[in-house]
């Protein structure tokens, strides 16, 4: 019995060093609390500081006295309340003190989350040093994770690289697309919608290939319509729901009569898609196409054909709604 | 000389709101909750009042409640800080009974050309 | 003589028997404690590993909300009056770019449907059901005048599984959350849940969130306004019980592709496979869990590609039984549910062909709900007797003792350190101290308490497994 021994002390030792942990937690949070006035009076007085000098005023004591993290916490906190001449000369300022140099200096830490932090921060500076860095995580950096993170700030700030780039940095083809895919094609789509075009010409599978078309839609480039004619007339329906799409987000008053034909397409997704469409193009022309969709085979086609009309012509559904 | 009213949670932005008014010559009162902010009305009866719509206890827009159900306080302007753009927001805060509104982030120059015009109103 | 021989022969026997039992029982608790453990490291890699959701993704989601799949939250409603409205106005005002709310109201026999309707303005509509999943019958819909994206149900009184089913039915979007009435979600919690559909190819099915104890905090207007904890151990042992389940248990079971549970008070479906399933089933008390092990079974008896992902971030609040009498009901509910999953689905236990779910996830359901408690139980009792009879060393009895209370403690102790270290949603570092407190009270009378309590949901399965036969759905109005 004498071999119990092992469990007893085992199971001891670790619950022993639980307690440990969880009491040095705690002490952590119970001093945090008691430092909580006294750092949010410093707080006060950074944010001070900064204000005067983005004001103009001298700096009154060189803001050494505080550390680099507690002003990059009050910087950043401060440019996210301001807009217009004070964000940016805030940001200027904060470079000068060499804040930036800080966070270029973070974003190469050992830790994932310390990188993290970093290239939120750099979203914020938005600086073209920043934004050179965040392009380098995004091509370099070691985790998946931190790469994905480094494009959404790049799109946040409009500059990713183009898009066969961010599709080749993200192993994108190697995989089904995913929303966030969609979400950083069409981010890419006002800068590069010419690459976007030539994308389509490389023979993608028929997933890829109606993202590209999706995101084209986003372009604002009214140059690209006839492109979506195009795709709404391929064979594969997921294309050609995607230049509906498209179409509804690109708004020219030259795709109208080919969004108003796919409302009899074969497949039935295609039309519940443009039914979609007719509603975001405003297409009071299609109410006739649309109420005859209201006797359509396929349920969900019935469903957003009344829906659509209920936006389009709600007149017309009290009448007909009634005697129905 | 005006007196103003800041109720934010938000020391940092309290400390921003503080700095301009102040620079233009305003006394500044600040409330961190709105309770706090409820009592400040009462006692101090500022002559404009700079609200933020997430607050702890009493949220902005239960202070505009009680601020308009009081002829005392009833008139005096208020401008609503909402950290969402979203449509809804900005109308329940107008219908509430707020003067004014501004998104975060703002531009500072903006909320003291919208204090000065609204106390210009009043008086 | 040969009397004196067989005394002492049937005496080792006997022996031999207390000795096997207790080992046995010893070896159950050892191996459910171990899975403990294992949890708590898996639950801590993935946390360690985690990035938090990033702005730079919200802010898409903002610029592309089309991207965000459509939910319809069904609520279903029985005999609310009270808070139905304030409730309701809370999921309208959810942080999600499209979303529906259909109310269901399940027969109440007090005034929440006019509360409803008079409060959101609400006219009677001809809404069509697209699936028929309800067993009662529908009464009437109604749209409200002034929200577009509200529906109410009026059915009769079902039970709970009915009253969800019947919301799917009227829902449209792609993916369907359903909670309960009482459920308090966090005004971003679609948004977090729905998360894990972004990153998605197809493959999701559901998603289940951390759920926390409401009881103490600061309700109003339908959302929480102040977290606080409560003064009252039972709801305090309960909040080490939440954080258990759902930051340690859940996270490993995700990460291991073995999630077996997405409790009733929030979770979200692919509206698509929850028809094809049929819904909810009628006949038992813990449909919620039954639903789950239903989604495992149906996607691999058809081979698909499937995943169920868990947030670990709080989605919701949930008010836990106060009371003794409370808990005992609730405990004895589950634990009848895990018995009821367990023998519909009992083909897939130990069969391969239902993978790491057959071979791995029901044998471990087994081992907690069907093994585990009168192990425990018996092993209190016994293995103290068996050392006073000579039978086993006292020093097993510590070692007992060691591994099922002071690891419990260390277990309860180490998943509130995770929480702390990791999301820091206690209120101060008194209530952290407090429920510290709780974390290691609990395991000398609460936990044996409840071990007891899920003894009487196994004699409350037992009885009814029998009646089900005779008495269809009726019988369980309880």
């Amino acid at each position: 019995m004498t071999s119990l021994w092992p469990i007893i002390l085992g199971s001891g030792w670790i619950v022993g060093a639980i307690l440990v942990i969880f009491a040095v937690l705690v002490l952590r949070r119970f001093l945090d609390e008691r430092s909580a006035d006294a750092r949010k009076k410093e707080d006060a007085k950074i944010t001070r500081s900064y204000l005067r000098r983005v004001a103009g005023h001298p700096p009154e004591d060189k803001g050494k006295r505080w550390s680099a993290s507690r002003r990059l916490v009050a910087v950043s906190h401060l440019q996210s309340l301001l807009r217009g001449g004070d964000r940016s000369r805030l940001m200027q300022i904060a470079e000068f003190d060499g804040l930036l140099t800080e966070t270029l200096r973070r974003s190469h830490s050992v830790g994932v989350s310390n990188r993290v932090d970093a290239i939120r921060l750099m979203q914020r500076f938005g600086s073209e040093a920043c934004i050179a860095r965040l392009r380098q995580m995004m091509a370099r950096d070691r985790s998946y994770n931190v790469r994905l993170e480094a494009a959404f700030a790049l799109a946040a700030t409009s500059a990713l690289p183009p898009p066969r780039e961010t599709m080749r940095v993200l192993a994108m083809l190697e995989r089904a697309p995913n929303r966030l895919d969609m979400a950083l094609l069409r981010a890419s789509a006002p800068d590069y919608s010419d690459q976007l075009v030539l994308l389509l010409k490389d023979g993608l599978s028929e997933r890829w290939h109606a993202q590209l078309v999706d995101a084209i839609g986003w372009s604002r480039n009214p140059s690209v319509a006839p492109l979506l004619e195009e795709a709404a007339m391929q064979s594969s329906s997921e294309i050609r729901c995607a230049a509906l799409r498209a179409a509804s987000k690109l708004g020219q008053p030259c795709v109208e009569e080919w969004v108003k034909a796919k409302l009899s397409d074969p497949e039935s997704e295609v039309r519940v898609q443009a039914a979609n469409a007719c509603v975001a193009l405003g297409l009071t022309s299609a109410v006739d196409a649309l109420a005859h969709l209201r006797s359509d085979e396929h349920l969900w086609v019935r469903l957003r054909a009344e829906q659509a009309l209920e936006q389009l012509a709600p007149d017309l559904l009290a009448i007909t709604g009634k005697a129905a | 000389m005006a007196k103003i009213l800041i109720a934010d949670d938000d020391p940092i932005l309290v400390e921003l709101v503080r700095f301009r008014l102040e620079g233009a010559g305003y006394q500044v009162l600040e409330a961190t909750d709105g309770q706090q902010a409820i009592e400040a009305v009462k006692t101090e009866r500022p002559d404009l009042i700079v609200l933020d719509s997430m607050m702890p206890l009493l949220s902005g827009r239960e202070v505009l409640l009680y601020l308009q159900k009081n002829t005392a306080t009833k008139d005096i302007p208020v401008i609503m800080l909402t950290a969402r753009s979203g449509e809804s927001d900005i109308v329940s805060a107008i219908r509430s009974g707020a003067s004014d509104y501004l998104t975060k982030p703002f531009i500072p120059q903006e909320l003291l050309v919208r204090i000065e015009k609204l106390l210009t109103l009043v008086t | 003589m040969n009397l004196a021989h067989f005394a002492s022969q049937s005496a080792s026997v006997l022996e031999h028997v207390i000795f096997a039992t207790a080992l046995f029982c010893f070896a159950v608790v050892l191996l459910r404690n171990a899975i403990g453990l294992g949890q708590l490291l898996v639950a801590t890699w993935v946390f360690a590993t985690r990035i938090e959701p990033s702005e730079g993704a919200r802010d898409l989601w903002t610029r592309y909300a089309d991207l965000a799949l459509p939910v319809s939250v069904v609520a279903p409603a029985f005999n609310e009056e009270l808070s139905i409205v304030e409730s309701t106005k809370a999921l309208l005002a959810l942080e999600y770019p499209e979303h529906e709310v259909i109310v269901v109201n399940d027969g109440s026999t007090d005034a929440t449907l006019d509360r409803l309707i008079s409060a959101f303005d609400m006219e009677e509509s001809h809404r069509i059901q697209v699936a028929e999943l309800q067993v009662t019958a529908i009464r009437k819909t109604y749209r409200s005048r002034r929200y577009a994206n509200l529906l109410v149900v009026d059915k009769d009184n079902g039970r709970k599984a009915d009253a969800a089913n019947a919301g799917i039915g009227f829902a449209r979007t792609p993916l369907v959350c359903v909670i309960d009435a009482d459920s308090i979600v966090e005004p971003d919690g679609l948004l977090r849940a729905s998360e894990p559909f972004m990153h998605d190819d197809g493959r999701l099915v559901a998603v289940g969130g951390a759920i926390r104890v409401a009881n103490g905090s600061k309700v109003e207007g339908g959302s929480l306004r102040e977290i606080r904890i409560s003064r009252n151990f039972i709801p305090q042992f309960q909040v080490c019980e939440y954080l258990r389940a759902f930051l340690t248990a859940r996270v490993a079971n995700a990460h291991t592709n073995t999630l077996m549970l997405i409790s009733g008070a929030f979770g979200l479906f692919r509206r698509s496979v929850l028809i094809e399933m049929g819904g909810y089933r009628h006949d038992t008390v813990g449909e919620d869990l039954e639903l789950v092990t239903h989604i495992h079974r149906h996607m691999r008896e058809r081979k698909r590609s499937y995943r169920i992902a868990f947030v670990p971030d709080i989605v919701c609040w949930t008010e836990a039984p106060a009371s003794l009498e409370g808990l005992a009901n609730q405990r004895a509910r589950w634990q009848q549910g895990a018995l009821e999953t367990l023998s519909f689905h009992r083909r897939m236990i130990f069969n391969p062909r239902y993978g790491r779910i057959g071979m791995i996830a029901l044998p471990q359901m087994i081992l907690e709900d069907l093994l585990g408690p009168p192990a425990e139980l018996i092993g209190y009792v016994l293995i103290p007797a068996a050392v006073l009879l000579g039978i086993l060393d006292p020093m097993a009895a510590l070692v007992f003792f060691f591994v099922s209370v002071v690891f419990g403690c260390g277990l309860s102790v180490g998943t509130l350190a995770l929480e702390e270290h990791q999301l820091r949603r206690t209120p101060t570092a008194k209530d952290l101290l407090r429920i510290g407190w709780a974390a290691i009270v609990e395991n000398f009378g609460y936990r044996q308490l409840n071990l007891w309590y899920r003894l009487k949901g196994v004699r409350r399965y037992a009885k009814r497994d029998s009646t089900w036969a005779a008495v269809p759905r009726e019988g369980f109005n309880a």
